[in-house]
């Protein structure tokens, strides 16, 4: 009976006669899909569900604290009326010592006009006479003042027209109540102040609401969907008599148990048929007779006719996909990053540096760094385990963030920046590329971006740091638990080379260093932020794209000897540039620059071209871009303040150098 | 009992519930104190207007601050009449204390940014023109927060300055306070909303748990017939996993009886033998 028999094929899933390799490939994989449906469903329902409850809360919470606030504020607000309202008491009783007649006052309404005007927060002002009748209001709300008020009004503590409160304040001239005076004060909060709660209130929401979406799809992933696709492939192969897969997935729950039982019972008949082979043959020591060899043979061949036996050792478990684990790891990752985000230009150590100077030095160093940091943890940390891997990038990450709450030059968040990098670089690498992790960046900005917002009005700068360092830690020990194993990924390694991999990582990169370039040039045209810093920034810019675009340039420069000459040409122009923006006068400094650092880009492309069409294989020739893109990153910026436009004419040198070697070789 | 999946999943969504309640406190409690600082500078601003009125009236008559005695009383009644006051000063043009409330303090003189601050106000005419509010300065201290107005002549010249500290509540300050319900009611609520949400998870998963405890069993007990499998521990939210256990066992009881059979087979021709 197979497993499409007892299901509802998804619509054109059909197989025929004839059919190619990719299409019984995608017919098997709708099958799949259609396997596995529940699971989705079942996905929906328990997320929609979650998120539903916290919006829930997040309004109910929002109002009930709105409410409650306002109730704790009467408190303020009653004092704010009696001080006014005695203010006014005291003026009015002057009034009658000086023998003025209660009922002679003249000019009430303009002088309680000028009180009431003194706070938008103060509705009314109000003088009744001593049986609580209305004698003169003023204010933008004087028509909530009643003609008169009872006596019970005029005995309690205070008057509750709508939307305000209002103590009742008597007047009083030997000994006998002349009047009172009423000031009523808006008991709730100012517009304003609802729209900043509700905007916050809002941000946080949408925070929270990402941030569980991803935390319930990812343990769904991997308590159900995982294991349902491991038992739906698995049933797969058993159809077509592949005895020799298995699956190594741990799940919590009763979908672990059934996968443990699972895999228990293709133990079991495993062992059955090896143990009936080791009866068959091994267990004779050698004495056969050659017609009962040959029955016995015809017993086992058909016996294992259909089947494909996995060897004496092991079987090898059934591929499962790791993208949802994988986009939660991108997620929790990032999510520091996008917390610190908002604290960027809050940086004491940046505070002497114009706002695209500040960027420029928090974003380039930690992007320049991440190719370098998963080029490292390919080739450091190759033994160790996905997760262990994730983990100890996750916790450098944290370090390079941690640090930045004590950093006070431009130096140190540069090099803590790149440490960061290197981190954040590190931990991608058990994760590959694809969509998945894109995605998870992405949302991770949106989950961490408004709460970071928050915590930095609420308290303050210096508390961001640590705390995005804290949530790039927790992130990286609880995801770094949960991520496959090597073995529960992949089951071969055709799956794995059938993909080709993908670089998103240094195309990332590229793609904003190129956007940040133009704003850096711009700045330094307009001669604003610290020169050395942007002007070299710049460079490491040009060198970088250079060295990332030499791959696909390199093979357009036609034969070597073409691309030895673009070199020293390239070489040429990158030193004439260096050497007239060293000695260019300074009026005409600040103009010059963003087009020597156009030549200077041109002329480093054509050299790194070159370079890297000589370094001969592909694989090794992308991984020295990587490097020579992160090292020259981090030297540049840690050569910054020491050296400035002068290291600009020893680079030019050196490469002068190096390509006349070339062109003479 | 709840399962396993409904306990992490109602566990993944207490925790957001708790950072939400964590946030919205928070936001409410800076909110409140925002609102109550408003409010009760706006209050001692006012208090602040009234007794610059009363001190420049006499000027007006061509009297001396220094001679005006009964000021000393003055402030010392409005001092004492709100808790919330910590000191009135009153000093002169040069910065000179005349008359304090602050009987610890041993001053002399204001502090500088306090002269600079009343100097800084814009004169009788240009008040006119610009909204009260700016004829007050603000200053934090340590602590407290200090208004000041500048005291003036017929002339229009600062003849000296006004100053009213007062305390204030700091943000954190009143946040576990038993009394806060911008804590409480959001910390309720999450709670609330954790039970519910759990409840709910539990409906969701236990069909799912129950079948697949159900299939583990079954593996487990080699009972893999539609009988055990297709009974009533498949729902219909499940149906396909007890379809893919059901053909995968069938698929290991085929390779199973097979063996069985091959392993006769090979006994018979040994026991032939």
């Amino acid at each position: 009976m197979a497993v499409t028999d007892q299901l509802p094929l998804a619509p054109g899933a059909s197989v025929t006669k004839g059919e190619t390799l990719d299409e019984t490939a995608e017919a098997d994989s709708r099958t799949l899909l259609v396997q596995t449906a529940w699971t989705l469903r079942l996905r929906t329902r328990l997320v929609l569900c979650g998120l539903l409850i916290v919006l829930l809360t997040a309004g109910l919470s929002g109002w009930l604290g709105l409410r409650a606030v306002e109730h704790r504020l009467e408190g303020e607000m009653i004092s704010a009326s009696r001080t006014v309202g005695n203010g006014l008491v005291q003026q009015f009783e002057l009034a009658l010592e000086a023998g003025i007649p209660f009922d002679r006052l003249t000019g009430v309404e303009d002088f309680l006009a000028t009180t009431t005007s003194f706070d938008e927060r103060i509705g009314f002002a109000a003088l009744l006479d001593g049986e609580g009748a209305k004698v003169a209001a003023a204010g933008r709300n004087n028509g909530l003042v009643p003609d008169r008020l009872t006596t019970g009004a005029l005995n309690a503590e205070a008057f509750r027209p709508a939307g305000h409160l209002a103590v009742i304040a008597p007047i009083s001239h030997q000994g006998t109540t002349q009047g009172y005076v009423l000031v009523g004060v808006g008991d709730g909060l100012p517009s304003q102040t609802i729209l900043a709660f509700t905007t916050a209130a809002a941000l946080a929401t949408l925070a929270l609401l990402v941030l569980l979406h991803e935390a319930l799809r990812a343990t769904l992933f991997k308590s159900v969907e995982r294991p349902a696709e491991a038992l739906a492939r698995l049933a797969a192969a058993l159809e077509r008599g592949d005895l020799s897969r298995t699956t190594w997935l741990a799940a919590p729950g009763s979908m672990g148990r059934l996968l443990l039982a699972t895999r228990h019972r293709l133990a079991g008949v495993n062992t059955a048929f090896h143990a009936f082979l080791l009866s068959a043959f091994a267990a004779r020591a050698g004495h056969f007779e050659p017609p009962v060899l040959r029955e016995i043979t015809d017993v086992v061949r058909r016996g294992l006719g259909p089947h494909r036996l996995p060897p004496v050792a092991g079987a090898w478990p059934v591929a499962v996909a790791g993208d949802g684990l994988f986009r939660l790891a991108a997620f929790a990752l990032l999510l520091g990053e996008a917390v610190l985000l908002p604290g960027w230009w809050n940086l004491g150590a940046l505070e002497a540096l114009s706002r695209d100077a500040a960027t420029a030095l928090l974003a380039l160093p930690l992007l320049l760094a991440i190719p370098l940091g998963y080029n490292l943890a390919g080739r450091a940390l190759a033994g160790f385990a996905p997760g262990m891997t994730f983990t100890a990038g996750a916790l450098i990450a944290a370090a390079g963030q941690l640090g930045l709450a004590l950093a006070d030059t431009p130096e140190a968040v540069a090099a803590l920046r790149i440490l960061g990098g290197l981190g954040i670089g590190m931990a991608f690498h058990p994760l590959g590329g694809g969509v998945a992790l894109t995605r998870g960046a992405l949302l991770a900005l949106v989950a961490g971006t408004g709460p970071g917002f928050l915590f930095l009005a609420l308290t303050g700068s210096p508390n961001l740091a640590p705390l995005a360092a804290l949530v790039t830690a927790i992130g990286g020990l609880l995801v770094g638990q949960s991520l496959p194993e090597r073995n529960e990924a992949t089951d071969n390694a055709s799956q794995a080379h059938a993909t080709p991999r993908s670089r998103p990582l240094p195309l990332f990169s590229l793609g904003l260093l190129t956007a940040l370039l133009p704003t850096l040039l711009a700045n330094r045209a307009a001669g604003s932020g610290p020169p050395d810093i942007v002007a070299l920034l710049a460079v490491v810019i040009a060198l970088a794209a250079g060295v990332l675009l030499s791959g696909s340039l390199a093979p357009a420069l036609g034969p070597v000897r073409t691309r030895r000459f673009a070199a020293l040409g390239g070489g040429l122009c990158f030193a004439l540039a260096a050497f007239l923006s060293h000695t260019a006068p300074s009026t005409l400094h600040a103009m010059a620059v963003p087009a020597l650092a156009g030549a200077v880009l041109a002329g480093l492309l054509l050299i790194a071209a070159t370079l890297t069409a000589e370094a001969g294989e592909c694989r090794p020739r992308s991984t020295q871009n990587v490097i020579a893109l992160a090292g020259g990153a981090a030297l540049g910026l840690l050569a910054i303040s020491a050296f400035g436009w002068p290291l600009l004419f020893a680079l030019a040198a050196a490469a002068l150098l190096a390509t006349s070697l070339m062109g003479r070789r | 009992m709840p399962t396993a999946l409904a306990l992490r999943m109602t566990t993944i969504l207490g925790s957001v519930l708790l950072l939400l309640a964590l946030l919205f406190s928070l936001t409410l409690e800076a909110m409140h104190v925002d609102s109550e600082r408003d409010l009760r500078e706006g209050r001692f601003a006012y208090s602040l207007a009234q007794l610059k009125q009363r001190v420049e009236s006499p000027l007006s008559l061509g009297l001396e601050v220094e001679s005006l005695d009964y000021l000393q009383q003055l402030l010392e009644m409005e001092a004492a009449a709100d808790p919330e006051i910590l000191s009135i000063d009153l000093f002169d043009s040069e910065g000179s204390l005349l008359f304090t409330t602050d009987r610890v303090g041993i001053r002399q003189a204001v502090p500088e940014g306090w002269l600079e601050a009343t100097l800084a106000l814009p004169t009788p005419d240009e008040a006119e023109q610009t909204p009260q509010s700016e004829a007050i300065w603000h200053l934090d201290e340590r602590d407290g927060q200090a208004l000041g107005v500048a005291l003036h002549n017929d002339f229009g010249l600062v003849v000296g300055g006004l100053v009213l500290r007062h305390s204030i509540t700091r943000v954190g300050e009143g946040y576990l306070s038993t009394q806060n319900m911008a804590l409480a009611l959001p910390l309720a609520l999450a709670l609330g909303g954790t039970l519910i949400g759990g409840l709910l998870f539990q409906r969701l998963c236990r069909p799912v748990e129950r079948e697949a405890a159900a299939l583990a069993e079954a593996l487990y007990r080699h009972q893999t017939e539609a009988k055990t499998l297709d009974s009533k521990t498949a729902s219909n939210a499940t149906g396909s996993l007890t379809a893919t256990v059901t053909v995968l066992h069938s698929a290991v009881q085929a390779a199973e009886r097979r063996c069985r059979e091959a392993t006769g087979e090979v006994e018979r021709i040994d026991g032939r033998n």
